[in-house]
C-alpha cells in the first residue's frame, strides 16, 4: 500500500477502519510460490537496540509539526543543506544512509513507518522482549519467534546469532549457532575434539562447541571484516553465503538510545549502519538476490525533542525491509500523521502498523512458513492481525 | 571426607574452590558460609583507589582543562577577552546547560576497546604521574587508569578471598543495580566506584539502605541521568527548562524494586521522577563547594504533592522520594522480585517455587534485612539438593579458573583484556537490567569457544602442581564424572589437561 500522507491523517478510530478496508489481498491467498520451503532463501534480522528515532530516519518532511516540535534536531527537507534524501509521498531518508537510499531507488527496500511491536509501555527491556518473543507480553514466551519459525519448517535451514550471546529472537528449541570475533589464538583441533568428548553427556555444551567449530570453518580471515557494525554484518553475509551455511542470521546493533545530543550520535550510528549494509550485500554476493533483511527496533521516540537535544522513549518507530528478494521502492503500512489528536497519548507516533504483520508476511512469502503456524505457534494469538502482502519476489 | 555439601558451599554459593579449599569447608559447610555473612574481615583493599568525589572531580578537572586549552588556543588567535563572572542563579543555570552539552559531546569518546583503554591507562602510569600541571589528555588517561585499577583490584580480591560467598553476593547486588562505565566519558571514572561505596557496605545490611545509597550515588545519578533532571515547575524549570528525565525513576521501579508488572503505571513513573528531581551532585555551576558529592538541590526540585500508586507524598524536599522508596521496599512485589532473582541466580534457571516463597517471606518479615535473607538462602534445603545445573556466566567462569590456580599475578591491563575476550567486561552489561542470568544466553557457540581458547592459554601457564585428574579431584571431586576423569587422564600434555579440566561440565556449571 502506497502512503499518501495528506489523505491518511486519520484519527485512531478511522485509522483502524482504514487499515481493515484498504487491505486488498486476503491473508491466505497471496504469494505461496515458495511454500515448498526456504531452500536457498536467506533471512537476516537486525535489531537496533536502544530504540532508534524513526522520525529522524524516515523523515516526514511534509509535516510542519515535525519541525515545530524539533527545533534543533530535525532533519531538513530534501534540497536544503544536510537535508533528507527524497523518498516518496512527503518522506525523506536521513542523509547518512546513501546505500540504503540506493536500494530504495533500485526497488530493493521498503520502509514501514509508525511501526511497533504490540507493546506501548516504553521500557527498552520489555519492548525488546516483546519484539523478539513474538507475543503481546514481555513474559509471553521465553523463546523467540525466529526460532519458532525455524521449527515450523519441515527442514530447518539453521540460523546463526552474531555476537557473544544469543539474542532472544533466536532462543528456543531449534538448534542455532553463534559467532563472535575471537581475539586469542584458537585451540588446536585435538583439544577441541577432547573437549567435545567431555560434553558427551552435556548436550547443551556439546551443541554450543560443535556450533563454534562449524561456524569457525566458514568465516575465514577475520581481518577482512572491518570493525563494529560492519564486522557483524560482513560476518553474517559470509556465513549465510557459504556452502552449507545457515538460512538465517540475527544480529544486534547497540547504541540507539539518543536521549541527548541526538544529531551527532544518530548520524554516526546511521553512517555505520549504512557501511554495514553495503558490506552485508557485498559478502552475500549472488545470494543477495535470495535475501530479505528486516531491520527493526523496539519502539520509536517522542515527537518533541527534550531539554538535552535528544528524544525520549516513545511508541511508533520505523522498520526497514530490504534485499534482492524484496519488492521495494515503496512505503508500506498506514501513516497516522503527527497532528495533536493523532499522536499516541499526545506525545508519540501512533503505532499504526504491528511489526508482526511485516514478520508474518515475510516468513510466509519468503520462507513459505505455514499460515496456521504463523497464527498460532510463531506469533501466538495473532490470527486477527493483517499480513503485509506483496513484499517478496 | 569431602562431600557434596562442601562442593555446594564452594561452587554454588561461592566463586569456586581454590586448591585444597574443599578440605577446609568440609567439616561444616553452613558455618563456613554463615561466618562470611557476619565476619567482614576479608574486605577489599581499596588503597590507592579513587572515591566517587575524587572521580567526579577528576572528570570536571578534565572538562575545565579542556576549556582552558581551547580558550588559550583562541586567545593566541584573537587576543584575550575580559572574563564574565557567572554570579546570578540564572547565569549559573545557563552555564549548567552548556556544561551538560559539553559533557554530552564527549559521549562517543567513552567507547574504547580494552586495548585502547589499556594503552591510555599505561600512559597515565608512565608519563603524567610526575607532572604538576596536567593537560586534558593526561587527565583522560588518569580516568582510564582509575577504571583499570578498580577492575583489577576487585578481580584480584575475588580470586584470593576466602569469603567467596560474600563476594558472590557483592556481584549479585552490583548487577542488580547495574551501571555502565562506557555510556559516556563521565561514567568512565564514576560508574565503578558505586559498588565499593554503595553496595559493599550494605551487602548484609538493610535493602532500604543499599537502595538509598545507590539511588543517591553519583554513579547511578550520572548513569541514569537524574543529576540533570529538572522539575518543570521548579525554579530552574521555570527559568530555563532542561527537562524532566524519567530514566532513573523507571528503572528504580522496574528493575531495582517492584519489578516489571509489579503494580505501577507510566503515571507513577513520572510522579516518582518528579519526586527525585533535585537529587544531583556538586558540579561546576551549582554547589561547587561540594564538587562531586551528592547534594539535594531545591532549585531543581518539582514542588507539590506527588501521588504514586495511589498514595500521596507531600513535598518534604528530599524526604519526599525517601518516603516513596521506603514504601517501594515494603511493597509485596519487591520481596517477590528480589526473591525470584536470588533463587534464579543461586539455584538454577528453574528454581523451586518453595525457595522463592521462603526468601520472599524472610524479606517481608525482616523489612528487607539482607543478612537474614542471605542466611535463609544458606538455610534452605533446596540449595543443598546436590544439583549443579547453573551454567557459570563468563566472569564467574573466569574467577573460578583464576581461583583454581591462584592466578593472582596478572597485570591490571591483562585482567582487563581477558574480560573483553570473554565478552563480559565488568560494568558494561549495556543495560540497567544487568547481565543475562540464564543458560541460553551463556551457552552460545562463541562464548564456549572463547572459554576454550582462554583455558588453553591458562593451561600453558600452569606448572608444578598435581596432575590434571588429581587436581580436578581436589576442586570438584564429589561430582567428577568417570568420563571427565578418563579424558583428563588421557591428555597429551599437562597443559592440555589443565585446559580440559577448566572446560569440564563440572567446572562450567555450579
Amino acid at each position: 500500500m502506497i502512503i499518501k500522507p495528506p489523505k491518511l491523517c486519520l484519527n485512531r478510530r478511522g485509522l483502524l477502519q482504514g487499515a481493515a478496508s484498504i487491505m486488498g489481498l486476503s491473508a491466505s491467498g497471496a504469494n505461496l510460490a515458495f511454500a515448498a520451503g526456504p531452500e536457498n532463501r536467506k533471512l537476516v534480522v537486525i535489531i537496533l537496540r536502544g530504540a532508534m528515532d524513526g522520525l529522524n530516519v524516515v523523515v516526514p518532511h511534509y509535516e510542519n509539526r515535525y519541525y515545530a516540535k524539533r527545533p534543533s534536531i530535525a532533519i531538513m527537507p530534501p534540497g536544503e543543506p544536510g537535508g533528507a534524501i527524497p523518498l516518496t509521498d512527503g518522506f525523506g531518508l536521513h542523509p547518512a544512509l546513501p546505500t540504503l537510499a540506493g536500494m530504495f531507488k533500485k526497488g530493493q527496500a521498503v520502509f514501514m513507518p509508525a511501526a511497533s511491536a504490540p507493546y506501548n509501555e516504553r521500557s527498552h527491556f520489555d519492548g525488546q522482549d516483546v519484539l523478539e518473543n513474538g507475543t503481546e507480553s514481555p513474559l509471553g514466551t521465553l523463546d523467540g519467534w525466529l526460532n519458532r519459525a525455524l521449527g515450523a519448517l519441515n527442514l530447518s535451514p539453521g540460523a546463526v546469532g552474531i555476537g557473544q550471546t544469543v539474542p532472544l529472537v533466536l532462543k528456543g528449541a531449534s538448534n542455532i549457532s553463534t559467532w563472535a570475533a575471537s581475539k586469542i589464538p584458537e585451540a588446536d583441533p585435538e583439544t577441541v575434539e577432547e573437549t567435545l568428548d567431555l560434553y558427551a553427556f552435556d548436550p547443551v555444551l556439546h551443541n554450543a562447541l560443535q556450533g563454534a567449530v562449524d561456524v569457525g570453518s566458514l568465516i575465514g580471515d577475520l581481518n577482512e571484516l572491518g570493525s563494529g557494525y560492519e564486522q557483524l554484518a560482513r560476518a553474517a553475509g559470509k556465513l549465510l553465503s557459504a556452502d552449507g551455511g545457515p538460512g538465517a542470521a540475527a544480529l544486534s546493533l547497540n547504541g540507539w538510545d539518543t536521549h541527548a545530543d541526538e544529531t551527532s550520535i544518530l548520524a554516526a550510528n546511521l553512517g555505520n549502519l549504512d557501511v554495514a549494509l553495503f558490506g552485508l550485500r557485498e559478502e552475500l554476493g549472488s545470494q543477495w538476490a535470495n535475501t530479505a533483511v528486516m531491520i527493526v527496533t523496539e519502539f520509536g521516540r517522542t515527537l518533541s525533542e527534550n531539554g538535552t537535544k535528544g528524544t525520549d522513549h516513545g511508541v511508533g518507530g520505523v522498520s526497514f525491509l530490504l534485499g534482492g528478494a524484496v519488492k521495494g521502492g515503496t512505503m508500506v503500512g498506514d501513516w497516522p500523521g503527527l497532528g495533536p489528536t493523532n499522536l499516541f497519548e499526545g506525545r508519540d507516533v501512533y503505532p499504526a502498523n504491528d511489526l508482526r504483520s511485516l514478520f508474518k508476511g515475510v516468513l510466509r512469502d519468503h520462507w513459505g512458513v505455514d499460515l496456521s503456524a504463523l497464527d498460532t505457534s510463531v506469533f501466538p494469538g495473532s490470527a486477527g492481525i493483517d499480513i503485509k502482502n506483496n513484499l517478496i519476489y | 571426607m569431602v562431600d557434596l555439601n562442601a562442593l555446594t558451599a564452594a561452587h554454588r554459593f561461592g566463586l569456586g574452590a581454590r586448591f585444597g579449599e574443599l578440605d577446609t569447608i568440609a567439616p561444616d559447610p553452613k558455618t563456613w558460609l554463615n561466618a562470611q555473612l557476619t565476619d567482614v574481615s576479608s574486605t577489599l583493599d581499596t588503597f590507592g583507589l579513587m572515591s566517587s568525589v575524587e572521580a567526579v572531580t577528576l572528570f570536571f578537572d578534565y572538562l575545565r582543562t579542556k576549556r582552558e586549552e581551547k580558550k588559550a588556543a583562541a586567545a593566541a588567535t584573537f587576543g584575550t577577552q575580559s572574563k564574565t563572572a557567572k554570579s546570578t542563579n540564572k547565569e549559573r543555570l545557563l552555564a549548567f546547560a552548556s556544561t551538560i552539552d559539553e559533557i554530552k559531546s564527549t559521549e562517543q569518546m567513552a567507547r574504547q576497546s580494552a586495548k585502547d583503554i589499556s594503552g591510555l591507562a599505561k600512559a597515565a602510569s608512565d608519563a603524567s604521574k610526575a607532572k604538576t600541571v596536567k593537560t586534558s589528555q593526561d587527565l583522560l588517561q588518569d580516568m582510564y587508569k582509575s577504571l583499570i585499577d578498580d577492575v583489577s583490584v576487585r578481580t584480584l580480591h575475588a580470586t584470593l578471598t576466602p569469603a567467596s560467598f560474600r563476594e558472590r553476593l557483592v556481584r549479585f547486588w552490583s548487577d542488580h543495580f547495574s551501571v555502565d562505565f562506557d555510556k559516556s566519558l563521565i561514567t568512565v571514572p564514576t560508574a565503578i566506584t558505586m559498588e565499593r561505596e554503595a553496595i559493599r557496605p550494605h551487602v548484609t545490611g538493610k535493602f532500604y539502605d543499599m537502595l538509598v545509597a545507590v539511588e543517591s550515588h553519583q554513579g547511578m545519578l550520572i548513569y541514569l541521568d537524574n543529576w540533570t533532571s529538572i522539575g518543570p515547575n521548579s525554579w530552574a524549570g521555570q527559568e530555563f527548562n532542561l527537562g524532566l528525565n524519567e530514566n532513573l525513576a523507571r528503572e528504580t521501579l522496574e528493575l531495582h524494586t517492584l519489578g516489571v508488572g509489579g503494580g505501577y503505571s507510566q503515571d507513577d513513573i513520572i510522579e516518582y521522577a518528579k519526586a527525585i528531581t533535585g537529587w544531583t551532585m556538586g558540579n561546576l555551576n551549582f554547589n561547587e563547594d561540594s564538587l562531586g558529592a551528592f547534594v539535594y538541590q531545591p532549585l531543581f526540585h518539582e514542588p507539590g504533592t506527588r501521588t504514586i500508586m495511589g498514595k500521596s507524598y507531600p513535598d518534604t524536599g528530599m524526604n519526599q522520594a525517601l518516603n516513596a522508596l521506603q514504601d517501594f521496599v515494603r511493597h509485596p512485589s519487591t520481596a517477590k522480585h528480589i526473591a525470584r532473582k536470588l533463587a534464579f541466580h543461586f539455584h538454577s534457571d528453574t528454581p523451586p517455587q518453595s525457595l522463592i516463597d521462603k526468601l520472599a517471606q524472610v524479606f517481608t518479615d525482616t523489612d528487607g534485612d539482607l543478612l537474614q535473607v542471605s542466611l535463609a538462602l544458606v538455610g534452605a534445603d533446596e540449595m543443598w539438593d546436590g544439583q549443579f545445573l547453573k551454567l557459570r556466566n563468563s566472569e564467574e567462569f573466569l574467577l573460578a579458573s583464576y581461583r583454581a590456580f591462584d592466578l593472582s599475578n596478572l597485570a591490571p591491563d591483562e585482567t582487563f583484556n581477558v574480560f573483553e575476550l570473554m565478552g563480559q567486561v565488568p560494568f558494561t552489561a549495556g543495560s540497567p537490567a544487568g547481565w543475562p542470568d540464564d543458560e541460553a544466553s551463556w551457552a552460545s557457540s562463541s562464548t564456549i569457544a572463547a572459554r576454550l581458547n582462554l583455558s588453553v592459554l591458562i593451561g600453558n601457564l600452569i606448572d608444578n602442581v598435581p596432575l590434571p585428574p588429581d587436581y580436578a579431584n581436589d576442586l570438584v571431586g564429589p561430582i567428577l564424572s568417570t568420563n571427565s576423569t578418563q579424558i583428563l587422564s588421557g591428555a597429551f600434555t599437562k597443559a592440555q589437561g589443565y585446559a580440559l579440566m577448566l572446560m569440564t561440565p563440572e567446572m562450567q556449571r555450579r
